[in-house]
């Protein structure tokens, strides 16, 4: 898709990112059957044991879902080997988290933690950082404890992308008023600094026409490059508004999403928080605006699969209402 | 009237307990810093000061965040409020929604929220008297916006109307189109509604340029992006004013101007669509017409 101005009527005709599943609601094409060699994996894990009545998240639970996702995703007899396949025992990782508003859950965190550290990873070289904060090992998991300010390069990019080997981005699943979903590409937001939604003296524009070109940032070499795994904190996504919480609009989907490629893990997300959206309303209730930055994201950036016939989906654990 | 500032009115305890950290506050300068991505929806409205406090809950108990937006009128203050008022309405302020923890209402120039994520018994109640406490301390009542007089009743869903300005606000509603070829902005007002008419659901945009030279570029700017490639032509049966087009989903799009204000409807069937265009253009001529000029915005 060129990133050219779209109108509704391009959704209406189904000539407008129909692939990934974006139809506004109305009769665009939907995605075709499976026939060829699917090119990325996107594991989906679930367990209705992950968060209690009250919503909290249990450790056990989510440990237990991130192993059991990681070794299905990596296809190895172990999950200890499958983080070993992922991280090496030199590796400086950096793990971008999110904690505005809707943030990745500390539990979430500290199980990512502890799963490189069986890589052979000191704890002190596992950090963890959103903005200008972070901390290091599982005692740091959590935002409260942070006490590490890694700063910005000339670049206006996070010293904390430069001083690690190796990334994780764990973003927390959620719509997004301004462009539409939140996800894998647009937590790279929270890495870079001189930003602003007007775009001006800006290092990286990016807000313009519902945030298409968020890609520049996960396009970014030394994000691409270094960025080895992708989990998505699906616990207890958002489907309406957001980044601001409306708690009507918070259920608890009790997943993980785990993969490597950005637009597919994204587009998968997205099928999941539309699913969501039409089940509340009770009729085709569309994400608005369109969430047109995941397809220029693999078409104008190259960064991944956004058609969700060629992505392979391996679906684990509670399947109730899981809308993949 | 004494001069007051948004953390005025926030309450010195709820449930007994002081707000710890301090109260913060925040302008349109940094007010990225506590709505990271979530600030534009405010600073498409005109947008004051933000205070904010957090009250620690007793033993057992959920925190509850007490947001205070002042902006800078109260047409604003009720178009914060119109996006998202769907739900239970209890009597707190010029009007309110409550929902899972979370108190939404508007009074003057002020919109509040007061989140707790507890679903405990007691939270509701300690929410609405909260909301209460800074309804009462909002010095005045404000004016809904005079556009909202202009939407047709017969078939408009409950709390489904938006008052706004910006084209991003318009695309988080209702995704129109790519760049601004309504030429939205701050000088201009909008709503956005929904309807639920015999079975189909339209949609109704109303405008309201700063002069009706304005609203004629956005109409004919509009043409040309959104219905490119078909002929124009004008509705017969309404006096040539409304524009009816039959998109390739079979439901129609249809397009009129009265002066300085601009009608569109979508997702209607051919006659809904005439209809809802006339009966706004009249409720429009009623309210802002030649007998009436000279009030309210813009």
């Amino acid at each position: 898709m060129e990133n050219r101005e779209l109108t509704r009527r391009d959704f209406i005709r189904g000539t407008a990112c129909a692939g990934m599943g974006i139809t506004l609601g109305m009769a665009a094409a939907a995605p075709a059957p499976s026939s060829t060699s699917r090119t990325s994996r996107v594991v989906v894990v679930r367990n209705a044991g992950a968060l209690d009545a009250k919503h909290n998240a249990q450790s056990d639970v989510i440990a237990r879902m991130l192993a059991e996702g990681l070794q299905a995703f990596a296809g190895a007899a172990t999950a200890a080997e499958a983080w070993k396949r992922f991280f090496r025992p030199d590796d400086a990782v950096a793990i971008k988290s999110t904690v505005m508003m809707t943030p990745t859950h500390p539990e979430v965190i500290r199980a990512i933690m502890e799963g490189v550290a069986t890589a052979g990873i000191a704890g002190e070289k596992i950090r963890v950082w959103d903005r200008n904060s972070g901390g290091a090992g599982p005692a740091q998991a959590a935002s409260a404890t942070w006490t590490w300010h890694p700063g910005f390069d000339a670049n206006s990019v996070s010293l904390a992308v430069g001083e690690a080997t190796a990334l994780v981005n764990v973003p927390g699943l959620k719509s997004h008023w301004l462009s539409g979903f939140g996800g894998a590409l647009k937590n790279w937001c929270g890495a870079v600094t001189r930003i602003n939604i007007f775009d001006k003296g800006v290092t990286f524009a990016f807000h313009g026409d519902s945030c298409a070109d968020m890609g520049m940032l996960n396009a970014l070499p030394a994000i691409r490059q270094k960025c080895r795994l992708i989990v998505v904190d699906a616990l207890r996504p958002l489907c309406h508004g957001g980044p601001a919480v409306d708690p009507r609009y918070l259920w608890p989907y009790k997943g993980l999403l785990i993969g490597t490629d950005p637009v597919a893990v994204d587009s998968v997300g997205l099928k999941i928080i539309q699913g969501r959206r039409d089940q509340v309303r009770g009729n085709p209730w569309p994400l608005s605006p369109p969430p047109k930055h995941i397809a220029v994201a693999a078409e104008k950036y190259k960064l991944g699969t956004a058609d969700l016939a060629q992505i392979e989906i391996v679906r684990l654990g509670w399947e109730e209402d899981a809308f993949v | 009237m004494k001069p007051w500032k948004a953390r005025d009115l926030l309450p010195r305890e709820v449930g007994g307990r002081s707000p710890t950290p301090p109260p913060q506050r925040f302008d349109p300068s940094n007010l990225y810093q506590y709505l990271d991505g979530g600030a534009a929806f405010y600073l498409a409205y005109d947008f004051r000061e933000l205070a904010v406090a957090s009250y620690p809950g007793g033993p057992g108990e959920e925190t509850v965040v007490v947001e205070v937006y002042r902006m800078g009128n109260s047409e604003d203050a009720f178009g914060v409020y119109s996006d998202g008022a769907e739900g239970e309405h209890p009597p707190v302020g010029q009007d309110a929604g409550y929902g899972g923890g979370l108190l939404r209402f508007w009074k003057g120039c002020v919109f509040v929220r007061i989140l707790s994520l507890s679903e405990e018994a007691g939270a509701r109640e300690k929410i609405l008297a909260t909301g209460k406490e800074i309804a009462a301390r909002v010095p005045e009542e404000g004016k809904r916006p005079r556009l909202m007089r202009a939407l047709p009743t017969d078939g408009l869903v409950a709390d489904r109307a938006t008052y706004f300005h910006t084209v991003a606000s318009l695309n988080h509603l209702y995704y129109v189109s790519d760049g601004n070829p309504l030429g939205l902005g701050p000088q201009t007002e909008a709503v956005f509604a929904e309807y639920q008419i015999g079975g189909h659901r339209p949609n109704l945009l109303l405008i309201r340029y700063p002069s009706e030279s304005e609203a004629a570029a956005a109409l004919q700017r509009f043409e040309a992006v959104y219905l490119a490639g078909r002929v124009s032509g004008r509705s017969e049966s309404a006096g040539g004013k409304n524009r009816i087009e039959v998109l390739e989903d079979g439901l129609a799009v249809g397009l009129s101007r009265e002066g300085q204000f601009l009608l569109i409807c979508f997702e209607a069937q051919r006659a809904t669509a005439q209809s809802l265009l006339n009966k706004a253009a009249e409720l429009y001529r009623t309210e802002f017409g030649e007998r009436k000029k000279g009030g309210g915005k813009p």
